[in-house]
């Protein structure tokens, strides 16, 4: 039995990830049937439960990159990249702290429908909502055209093992790939989303449980024979700065901290539950499920990077292969294919959440900030608008090559430095002024692009997003305390004492 | 107000001591090793990191210090127990990071002799401390947040501001 799943290997994961993608469209028709109006196709109505929507946070927030990048940098640079891992918690705490409660009141008070709805509220400020919305817009274009590119690149390696489907090629395995994303995203808007990030979720705590026991089992001596080998070869490793050193460790842990209350498609999810009460239990959920699927980010790099040091495994030319490496060679075939549809949904849940705010921004956002109100049929032009962003974001990604990685590295960062400011903090602190939130955002936006653009290199590998999120941070205080305090909408300013 | 100046004096503490580094210049660096493909190496830490070691620990208490007066922010009370609290927590997590920054100058002397558990004791604290000690956080707001976080009053208030919101737009 067993050499026979070893030699149907690849039959096993293409079977996996074929059931995962029925199930997202089996979800897409079920939620066309919830889906009548377009708060229904933004917000679900604002009716889920606090399970779907704890699980939907953490899901939407660990994307493909934790499955294979994060991997990857493990192997590459040691322990350095497990800051990103091992703020999850505190971080959920600030974004929870700081939004749970507060942006579903503005929900509820105003009927805000996305995040540049809200900051347009909060500041009683047109191009407030406008800058949140563009930071948005080019956010999601960068992170949604390397979700999908991955996406292609993962379906593609699957074909690659069946002689009769080598010739999809790339733009083949995209246009597949989209279709499945874009099929449920356009007829159940958000609601597919939750609902399919439910599932992800829970695909990806067992993939990532199955992974750590994997791992472990993969190299004598377990953990310690793994670490020992490491120490061994070089300490710095397997210490706690890793290769990249002090400074740039702590810049992640200073962004990505920080930097996840100003996820748009995350904190989105907290304006869509039920009733406030539930805020309560959202945040355990989110650190407990974030928490199982991040042993795989851990495990799998530290594991290859001591099987090639031990000669066991041959060195990796790119370190992004560290985790389809150890699924081919140390993972049972059905652990590979629950691991790959694992893949998929990390980052399907998070490319899902991506159209859903990207088409948000630009039927419902911009139109409002330039005309004062949203378009009219606001349903059907968010499910154009959904079709649109996602044939954009495609071309974009095939075509645009470097610009698509520059957009996609320029993603968590812009989101952090442009929108912890004026929402996290200036949803919570009543001093903060309009003008002080857009030139946040806006100098959020000229920093990352031209320290990306430019290539340039900042002192002890540290995080260019870091960086802006200090300057950021740094102006829209100053600018807040420098101006007289700014009266506040009695509504806004109820919702804000609560 | 206070918040304010508190963050934005906390931002400028990490900007001075980040400045200092900078005017101290970069130690060491990392070595792409030719034998093990795309794999770096850590160059000797002794050098690279034991002038930095207190620099870089203000800079982490620093952090930890933002993140915590944040939280104060979320939840906005000013009674004495919620601060006694959050101030608990404070500790706790600065603690731990001085911890993690204490053993790691005996992990430069001696590395293959400073293990706890299966790693390197920094490492160990860094994966359970360090993760674990915001832990107190979550326990807070779940154990506490009929208390602080969405008191029966708040709540209450939230539910009037909405009932003449919605008498409002009836109108």
């Amino acid at each position: 039995m067993d050499t026979w799943m070893h030699e149907q290997r690849s039959t096993i994961i293409l079977v996996c990830v074929g059931l995962y993608m029925l199930m997202c469209i089996g979800v897409g028709f079920w939620a066309l049937r919830q889906t009548k109006t377009s708060k229904d196709f933004f917000m679900a109505g604002h009716r889920l439960g606090i399970f779907v929507t704890g699980v939907a946070v953490f899901s939407s927030t660990m994307s493909g990159f934790g499955f294979v990048g994060g991997p990857g940098l493990v192997y590459r640079m040691g322990v350095s990249s497990l800051w990103m891992v091992i703020c999850t918690p505190i971080s959920f705490c600030l974004s929870h702290y700081l939004l749970a409660k507060r942006l579903r009141l503005f929900a509820a008070v105003r009927g805000t429908i996305s995040l540049p709805d809200a900051v347009a509220s909060r500041y009683d400020n047109r191009a407030s909502g406008f800058l949140s919305a563009l930071a948005i817009l080019l956010g999601v274009m960068g992170y949604l055209g390397t979700q999908i590119l991955a996406m292609a690149h993962v379906l593609r390696s699957l074909l690659l093992d069946f002689e009769g489907l080598r010739f999809m090629s790339l733009e083949w395995c995209v246009a597949v790939s989209c279709a499945v994303l874009v099929f449920y995203c356009t007829t159940g808007g958000i609601i597919a989303s939750v609902y399919t990030d439910l599932v992800q979720g829970f695909v990806m705590m067992i993939a990532a449980i199955l992974v750590f026991f994997a791992a472990i089992n993969a190299i004598d001596g377990g953990f310690y024979g793994m670490a020992n080998t490491i120490v061994k070869h070089d300490p710095e490793a397997i210490g706690p700065w890793g290769t990249l050193g002090i400074f740039g460790c702590l810049s992640w842990f200073f962004v990505f901290t920080l930097g996840a209350s100003g996820q748009p498609h995350v904190v989105t999810k907290m304006m869509m539950y039920k009733n406030l009460r539930d805020a309560k239990h959202l945040l355990p959920i989110s650190v407990f499920g974030y928490a199982i699927c991040a042993l795989l980010w851990i495990s799998i790099g530290l594991v290859m990077r001591a099987l090639v040091i031990q000669g066991v495994h041959s060195p990796l030319a790119n370190a992004d292969e560290a985790a389809p490496q150890f699924l081919q060679h140390y993972a049972h075939p059905l652990l590979a294919g629950i691991v790959f549809a694992g893949l998929m949904a990390a980052i399907m849940s998070t490319a899902d959440s991506f159209l859903n705010i990207g088409a948000a921004a630009i039927v419902h956002d911009i139109p409002r900030a330039l005309r004062g109100r949203s378009l009219s049929n606001e349903l059907a032009w968010a499910r154009t608008a959904t079709v649109v962003i996602a044939v954009a974001a495609s071309f974009f990604a095939l075509k645009a090559g470097k610009l698509v990685a520059l957009l996609g590295a320029f993603g968590w960062g812009t989101f952090a430095a442009a929108l912890v400011p004026a929402v996290a903090i200036g949803f919570n602190w009543k001093r903060a002024t309009a003008l002080a939130a857009n030139v946040a955002i806006a100098t959020s936006l000229i920093v990352n692009f031209s320290l990306e653009l430019f290539g340039v290199r900042i002192p002890f590998g540290i995080d260019k997003g870091a960086a802006a999120l200090l300057i950021s941070l740094t102006l829209f205080f100053t600018l807040s305390l420098a101006a007289p305090p700014k009266p506040i909408a009695r509504d806004i300013e109820t919702a804000m004492d609560v | 107000m206070r918040f304010g100046l508190i963050i934005l004096t906390l931002l400028i503490g990490i900007w001075m001591v980040m400045g200092f580094a900078f005017y101290l210049g970069e130690l060491g660096s990392v070595i792409k090793t030719s034998d093990f493909g795309d794999m770096h190496a850590g160059d000797e830490g002794r050098i690279r990191h034991e002038p930095f070691l207190p620099l870089g620990w203000a800079v982490g208490v620093l952090q930890i210090s933002i993140f915590v007066c944040c939280l104060s922010l979320g939840v906005g009370r000013k009674d004495a127990p919620f601060r006694r609290a959050l101030a608990a927590g404070w500790l706790l997590f600065a603690a731990v990071f001085t911890f993690l920054a204490v053993s790691y100058q005996w992990y430069v002397e001696r590395p293959q002799a400073n293990f706890l558990g299966p790693f390197p004791t920094p490492t160990t604290i860094l994966l359970l401390g360090m993760w674990g000690a915001p832990l107190y956080f979550v326990a807070l707001f779940v154990l506490m947040f009929d208390r602080w976080i969405l008191p029966p009053e708040s709540l209450e208030r939230a539910e009037r501001l909405l009932d003449v919101l919605k008498e409002e737009e009836s109108n």
